[in-house]
């Protein structure tokens, strides 16, 4: 129990993570149909928050706080100047968003170089969690995952936020004859993907590599999760599961490589026996 | 002489245009410093690999976010095989062909069912993670993150290998302009425009797609081959994603689809580089980054698309007769519909439909709105496979082949929402259908378009026979139809179904139709099956009438017959309940 | 107050226009029936009124209001309820989320009405819609048409594949309407129902309007052979 415990704990610590990232994402393709390239990016901001509020010498948690807000604020602006124009248009938006994200990058680069920074976690205190210790900030992590995946659940099915949402989803242009602004929704839906990911970078700074370039890392295993799980929460944390299991069980016990190459070809297996078009 | 270099200023301004740019690669070495002649060798080794891209993506569509895959994968192959074995020759044609074998691969997975542009791309992208991750993995072979030297490299260097460079550019750009100025190029760019309508031309779009992924393939590991011989050194900056993100925005700046275009982009954004990195790196990269977004937004086919006021489209077309067997050697066996079913999930459009076309005769589908009328073409051909029952034709079943190889059944359609190549011209869009799926030929752009008698009369009778050379875009909807109607006719079916034929037509060219639909019926045996709402028009030419409703065969019979009946009457006057 | 005048209306999508300079007034408190052959552009019609075919030439205003091209969601705000000819609801969602999804205000008096004239929706409220059949699924339309306090209906072949005595119903709810001043447009292939529920009738052709009059004036057999085949 005592060997188990932490590598499974480890594996959901790592699917949790690997949900956090991705939820922003599946929020705005999921709704939008959007493919947004410069997701990664979103998230490098908010690690980069949590920078500057460590190197400001200010609480750690107002990183949490902050990040979200900010890139509520960049996201809004960046839907009206650029997101508007890519509606339906799937090859303009992969290039355009992958424009978005060198552009950050690169603005980000010359501001703080292109090194690692490091960043203090809000907490290093460790719990004892049946029978062994472990760092509690990750635990959180976890539950917060967990809460979020229900809130997003329950929002999804029960508020009324969620059924205009759906309808959206379902279908646009007679959600739009029965009264629903479509522009409105978009645009509520690019800013709250942008804060989720704001969100998901400023917790995992701590526990990662800070650097302009780390979004990368994330939108592949992020984009292929969304692909694979669908549009529609339990579907993602479903496939957020199985990925994040699989990677970093596969990374533990044999070899980081594995475990990305097994993602994608999971990836390619599932979507080429999936009925739906992807 | 001089009407050659007239011919060639006027009629192949990209062919003019690559002469000067190689005129003006010629002569700069004599301006240059050896630090500059270093700059523009790479940026021409850049502009192979942007060649090779822009054959992938702006001539075939398919967008591949690490096409960095395969120079890396030619620069570690060439570097790692001519270690191992010594033969430089050996190391280059293993180099070569890697890559192109991995370009294969990669197509069974990304060009045989239906994904989007989007799961190419992070696929691709993926891809290109992986192998770094690879690379830095098995440092033993690929010298990890130190790179990789010690490998023997071709005995030249300075000019002399710039030099040599240069003419590699000028056989790259030679082969793959003319693949592109062929027939087969003209294929390529059909598909990127109208995927659909070529694969119901009978072309194996898959197969096509594949190859012409794995020359682009090849040529970007060449690319990586000249690198490794001109660095002497290999690293996975060859690999990385930052250089399949470089060689988008190159291609995209410079023109897509254009290879000019693509050279443009690559040799001066690689040249200037340099230049501006050591005074303002960041702000240049900056600046390039918003640049490509406008781009993106604003002028979607690049800098060089503005140069040219438009691709020139290739004119002087001839329509020739093709000669014809003496009696249509097609046998007389129907087409049959057993008990198909067509849903989408829950939704059941088509339930348990049978439905016999004979050939030589008019079948006319009618029915309301929502019945299934074009899904049960779509059923036929192939577009909404049947999920229950099965589809028949000359003793070959064909409701589980690809739309594609039923069109090499000889059955053949129309889309309700007309469906043609828009950006090349009528003669290209009927030579296109001529063809009837086979590959067209690499080697040189015909000018022949061999029709069979009957079309090249409706050609006459629309007004079209004389518009040969313009763009099948700037056609009135009218005249479009009419296109769709003769490259169909052009595959010489044995069944033909059309979606609304007449939508759009007036009443003088309705009758023309009319008289060529029955024509070909009955002179041709050739089996019609026409969805209409044009009462009349049926009355005029149907052998046989068959009312939809409700995703069922609900009345079948002569003209007489079906006009006479009370349950029609009910069907279309809205009082017939489900069900029935 | 005018209601929904339309004047000199071209339409179509892409090339192919499919009215042609058509004009037509929907008074306060008038049900019109719109009839004609498949493909003569009456769908078209309650499209380009709804925003979701783009207008080239001509207006469409309500109570004064210029509508024209203006996005479905401003429309639909401005008290317009249309109910589509395919595929009008949302399968996954259940019914009552189907009645009330995207508006603005429900009217709470008429709702007693509505369960009254269609009782079976007030059983299946928590089912997703999808489920109902598809006489129950026009019923869900005319419902979430009523409740929307909306002052003008538009419908598409409401009673399309629908029993008698759920048309019944239909026009009971139409009657209902007629008393508090709500105007209908709807679009018919059911030449008896029309005749029984509308005010006055326009016959279409070839994008155009060919007779506009008063139903008491109609030839039912003279429209009918004029639908059929």
């Amino acid at each position: 129990m005592d060997l188990i415990l932490p590598i499974v704990l480890n594996v959901i610590n790592s699917a949790a993570i690997l949900f956090l990232i991705t939820a922003g994402l599946f929020i705005i393709y999921g709704l939008m149909g959007i493919v947004n390239l410069a997701h990664g990016e979103f998230i490098m901001l908010g690690a980069f928050v949590a920078v500057v509020v460590g190197q400001s010498n200010l609480n750690p948690w107002l990183a949490i706080i902050i990040a979200p807000v900010i890139l509520a604020i960049l996201c809004f602006f960046i839907e009206k100047i650029l997101i508007r124009h890519l509606y339906g248009k799937i090859m303009e938006s992969i290039l355009a968003t992958w424009g978005l994200g060198i552009l950050i990058r690169q603005i980000t680069e010359w501001y703080f170089g292109k090194g690692y920074q490091p960043v203090n976690a809000p907490m290093t205190i460790t719990v004892d969690f049946f029978g062994i210790t472990y760092p509690l900030y990750r635990l959180l992590i976890i539950a917060l995952a967990i809460i979020i995946v229900i809130a997003l659940i329950v929002i999804e099915r029960k508020t009324s936020l969620g059924t205009t949402v759906r309808a959206v989803i379902a279908n646009e242009s007679l959600a739009s004859t029965l009264g629903i602004n479509i522009n409105k929704v978009y645009t509520v839906t690019f800013v709250v993907g942008g804060a989720f990911a704001g969100l998901a970078g400023a917790i995992i700074a701590p526990l990662v590599t800070v650097y302009p370039s780390m979004g990368l890392n994330y939108i592949i295993t992020s984009f292929l999760a969304v692909l694979v799980g669908g549009v529609g929460s339990v579907g993602l944390a479903g496939s957020t599961g199985l990925f994040g299991t699989l990677d970093s069980t596969l990374s533990f016990f044999f070899d980081p490589i594995l475990g990305s190459i097994s993602i994608v070809i999971l990836s390619i297996f599932i979507m080429r026996y999936k009925k739906v078009q992807i | 002489m001089n009407g050659l270099v007239k011919d060639l200023v006027v009629n192949k301004p990209m062919l003019r245009d690559f002469i000067i740019i190689s005129l003006l690669l010629a002569i700069a070495p004599f301006f240059s410093s050896d630090y500059y002649i270093t700059v523009i060798s790479s940026a021409i080794i850049y502009a192979i690999f942007a060649i090779s891209f822009d054959l992938a993506w702006g001539y075939m569509g398919i967008l591949t976010l690490g096409h960095s895959l395969f120079l890396g994968l030619g620069a570690y192959t060439y570097s790692i095989m001519q270690i191992e074995f010594g033969s430089k020759t050996l190391a280059i044609i293993v180099a070569i062909l890697i890559p192109s074998f991995i370009g294969f691969l990669v197509s069974q997975f990304l060009f045989f069912k239906k994904t989007t542009p989007f799961f190419i791309g992070i696929v691709t992208l993926a891809l290109t993670v992986i192998a770094e991750q690879g690379v830095l993995k098995f440092s033993t072979w690929t010298g990890g993150q130190n790179g990789l030297t010690g490998f023997e490299t071709i005995p030249l260097a300075g000019t002399s290998f710039y030099f040599f460079l240069l003419v590699v550019l000028v056989i790259v750009f030679a082969i793959v302009y003319y693949l592109t100025k062929s027939d087969f190029g003209k294929l390529i760019v059909s598909i990127r425009d109208n995927e659909e309508r070529v694969q119901f031309l009978g072309f194996k779009v898959p197969h096509i797609k594949t190859l012409v992924f794995v020359i682009s393939a090849s040529i970007a590991g060449f690319a990586g081959i000249l690198f490794a011989n001109f660095n002497g050194f290999v690293s996975t900056n060859l690999l990385a994603f930052s250089l399949a993100t470089q060689v988008i925005i190159w291609v995209a700046i410079g023109g897509r689809g254009r290879i000019v275009g693509a050279i443009i982009g690559a040799l001066l954004i690689n040249i200037l580089t340099p230049i501006f990195n050591t005074n303002f790196p960041y702000l240049w990269q900056m600046l390039l980054g918003l640049f490509f977004i406008l781009v993106v937004l604003f002028i979607p086919n690049g800098i060089y698309s503005l140069m040219k006021k438009s691709m020139q489209s290739t004119t002087g077309f001839v329509t020739k007769v093709k000669d014809e067997p003496l009696k249509n050697t097609n046998s007389n066996d129907a087409l049959k519909m057993e008990n198909v079913s067509v849903s989408f999930g829950d939704l059941h459009i088509l339930k348990e439909l049978n439905l016999v076309v004979k050939p030589g005769e008019i079948q006319c589908i009618v029915g309301p709105n929502g019945a299934g009328k074009s899904t049960l073409i779509n059923a036929i051909t192939g577009r909404n496979p049947a999920s229950k029952g099965k589809v028949t034709f000359n003793s070959t079943r064909l409701d589980n082949l690809s739309p594609q190889d039923i069109v090499s059944n000889k059955v053949a359609r129309t889309f309700q929402t007309t469906s043609i190549i828009n950006d090349i011209t009528v003669a290209e869009n009927l030579q296109l259908a001529a063809y009837k799926g086979k590959i067209p030929t690499v080697l040189k752009k015909t000018k022949d378009v061999v029709l069979p008698a009957i079309t090249l009369d409706l050609l006459k009778k629309v007004n079209l026979a004389h518009k040969l050379d313009e763009v099948a875009e700037n056609l009135s909807h009218g005249e479009q139809q009419a296109l769709e109607l003769c490259m169909v006719m052009a595959l010489e079916p044995t069944i033909l179904l059309l979606d609304e034929p007449t939508a759009g037509l007036t009443q003088t060219e309705r009758k023309d139709i009319g008289k060529m639909f029955k024509e070909l019926a009955h002179e041709k045996n050739v089996g019609l099956v026409i969805i209409e709402h044009d009462m009349d028009f049926v009355k005029e030419i149907a052998d046989r009438v068959t009312v939809l409703y409700d995703g069922r065969i609900a009345a079948d019979g002569s003209v007489r017959e079906i006009t006479e009946s009370t349950l029609v009457k009910e069907i279309y006057l809205g009082t017939a309940v489900e069900g029935v | 107050m005018p209601g929904l005048e339309i004047k000199n209306l071209t339409a179509g999508y892409g090339k192919t226009m499919v009215l042609r300079n058509l004009s037509i007034n929907v008074e306060k408190g008038e049900i019109i029936c719109v009839l004609g052959r498949n493909g003569v552009g009456k769908s078209t019609l309650l499209k380009s009124i709804m925003g979701v075919v783009p207008v080239s030439e001509g207006q469409i205003t309500y109570q004064a209001e210029d509508l024209t091209n203006k996005p479905s969601h401003m429309i639909a705000q401005k008290g317009l309820a249309y109910a589509a000819q395919e595929a009008a609801i949302f399968p996954e969602l259940t019914v009552e989320q189907n009645l009330i999804v995207g508006s603005k205000s429900i009217d709470k008096s008429i709702l007693d009405d509505v369960y009254e004239i269609f009782p079976i929706l007030s059983q299946r409220l928590r089912q997703k819609a999808g489920t109902l059949s598809g006489g129950e699924k026009k019923m869900l339309l005319m419902a979430r048409s009523m409740i929307r306090n909306s002052n003008l209906l538009i419908l598409d072949e409401i009673t399309e594949g629908v029993q008698p005595s759920i048309i019944d119903r239909i026009q009971q709810a139409l009657t209902l309407l007629k008393t508090k001043g709500t105007s209908v447009l709807l679009v018919e292939q059911n030449v008896d129902f029309a005749l029984k529920v509308a005010d006055k009738y326009a016959l279409m052709n070839n994008g155009e309007i060919i007779e506009f009059d008063s139903v008491e004036n109609a030839v039912k057999e003279k429209i009918e052979s004029n639908l059929a085949i």
